[in-house]
């Protein structure tokens, strides 16, 4: 077991994660952290990242089921699928409060905001 | 835990905030998605920020708890099981190596992609190098007090802090400025009253073929037409300037006023036949009458349209006074008696010939009597401004 954990942080020296360093580190000075061990910081870039893509991947199956929900019941699913396959897949608020609220972060949207005539 | 991080120094971490949704942006595009919103990238943001800022107070709160001040791989495993969802089944026996977390994370190594950031970063925050304050052992000097050593900072300047008066530097005393004051508005004064005869000299040559008597009003008068306006000597104080309509006939009527400070009498009621016209033009039925206004010294002529016709005018003006509006209008000039002081004032300052004063003098006179013969003269002109005005009622139906 220990021999894993040292394997693994050898495999670490040669992984470059999404979130740079620079600001790994800054947001690890700001809560205390000291490591003078430069995998350190990269494996907690790399559990970073591995959080942010779980949510952005679970925040993706909200939204392929929406749409496959909306094709199914107005029509035979031809017509309005097409935003999935010729146009564009965009993570809304929504799919992400969804996707967050398995996490145990709740995060809240606006429905509207009635601060002029033509938007609320 | 972690109440204040995201929301307390929101503009000392601007540029984290940045480069966190660069990457989290990045992340997604990883995953598959082609475009996001924009309140839904700052939110994961916002999400991954805290996520990495509890994970290092919970590792420094694991080392902490082990006396310690750096942490180490196994303080941040501990971390990573505490933010991370709880593991399937929590069993303290098991050792830490094989703890679920980190074994999820070297799933995920092996399985995935590396995503590169996008751009090369500094190191951040900057520290500003501030310049310490020199000594006194680098400054040189020695230290007041034996007490004091030499390598702390060394005092401020006695300048920064103590406050001496400043004395304004005077080269001279009131009392010589109060002359030197007087010196130069005298000196103002004599160019003035030099250009004031310069140009009513020239003034005075415009006017002498204008009138019929001769008039007064070198001074007060103005050019009317062929003089340059801004060559004329300047009115006295009190006197309006106002504009000099020709004496042809009232052919031009849009308000045209005679400059009431012409004392021909006979031409302003001329004059004001136009204005009776241009009166008569504008608001129908123009109920105008001529009044005198005031008596003694001065002679002067108001116009005043009236509602409410007195019986005298109206025997004289006939239709003129049919009107129902209820607008005055009081034009009053002075000429004649007040004017005509003005001038003798004007002139006397400036009386530098013999000539002058022999003009003055007959002026006087023909003023004096001019005044005099006022009264006389009243009902003539009435009867005058009476023909005029009918006559110009009469073209105006007639066209």
């Amino acid at each position: 077991d220990d021999a894993m954990l040292v394997d693994f942080l050898a495999t670490l020296d040669d992984y470059i994660p999404a979130i740079p360093e620079e600001l790994v580190e800054y947001y690890l000075a700001a809560g205390g952290f000291q490591a003078h061990d430069s995998r350190l910081t990269r494996l907690v870039a790399v559990a970073t990242q591995k959080f942010v893509s779980e949510v952005a991947s679970d925040a993706l199956q909200h939204s392929k089921v929406r749409s496959k929900s909306a094709a199914a019941a107005p029509s035979s699913g031809g017509s309005a699928k097409d935003p999935k396959h010729g146009g564009r897949i965009v993570l809304t608020s929504d799919d992400l409060a969804a996707a967050l609220r398995e996490f145990g972060v709740n995060v809240k949207r606006q429905e509207y905001y009635a601060d002029s005539a033509v938007a609320g | 835990m972690g109440g204040g991080s995201s929301g307390g120094s929101s503009s000392r971490d601007e540029f984290g905030r940045i480069v966190a949704k660069m990457a989290v942006a990045q992340i997604c595009e990883s995953v598959g998605f082609h475009s996001i919103q924009a309140s839904a990238m700052e939110t994961l943001a916002d999400v991954a920020i805290r996520y990495l800022r509890d994970l290092a107070r919970a590792a420094h709160f694991y080392s902490n708890l082990a006396a310690r001040i750096e942490s180490n791989a196994f303080d941040l495993i501990m971390a990573m099981e505490d933010v991370g969802p709880a593991p399937p089944a929590a069993d303290p026996s098991r050792p830490i190596a094989r703890s679920s977390a980190l074994r999820e994370v070297m799933r995920f190594v092996e399985y995935s992609e590396e995503i590169p950031f996008a751009r090369p970063l500094p190191r951040f925050p900057v520290a500003k190098k501030r310049l310490a304050a020199p000594s006194f052992a680098q400054l040189g000097e020695a230290p007041p007090g034996s007490h004091i050593p030499s390598w702390l900072p060394a005092l401020p300047d006695p300048h920064t802090y103590r406050h001496t008066p400043v004395w304004p530097d005077r080269k001279r005393e009131p009392a010589a400025n109060r002359l030197e004051q007087a010196r130069q508005r005298r000196k103002a004064e004599s160019s003035l009253v030099a250009l004031h005869s310069r140009l009513s000299s020239t003034a005075s040559m415009v006017f002498k073929d204008r009138e019929k008597e001769n008039s007064g009003s070198e001074e007060n008068g103005s050019g009317s037409g062929s003089g340059n306006a801004f060559l004329a000597p300047p009115l006295a104080a009190g006197a309006k300037e106002l504009m000099v309509v020709q004496f042809g006939g009232f052919k031009d009527g849009g308000g045209g006023e005679n400059a009431g400070v012409v004392p021909q009498v006979p031409s302003i009621v001329e004059a004001f036949a136009s204005v009776v016209e241009s009166a008569s033009n504008g608001n129908g039925d123009g109920g105008l009458e001529i009044q005198d206004g005031g008596g003694g010294n001065e002679n002067g002529l108001a116009l005043v349209e009236q509602s409410q016709p007195q019986p005298q005018p109206q025997q004289k003006k006939g239709e003129l006074l049919e009107s129902n509006r209820s607008q005055r209008v009081v034009l009053s000039f002075d000429f004649g008696g007040k004017a005509g002081s003005k001038g003798v004032f004007a002139k006397r300052i400036l009386a530098a010939s013999k000539q002058q004063q022999q003009q003055q003098q007959q002026l006087l006179k023909r003023q004096r009597s001019s005044v005099a013969n006022a009264e006389d003269d009243k009902d003539e002109r009435k009867k005058r401004a009476e023909q005029i005005i009918t006559q110009g009622m009469d073209t105006m139906a007639a066209s």
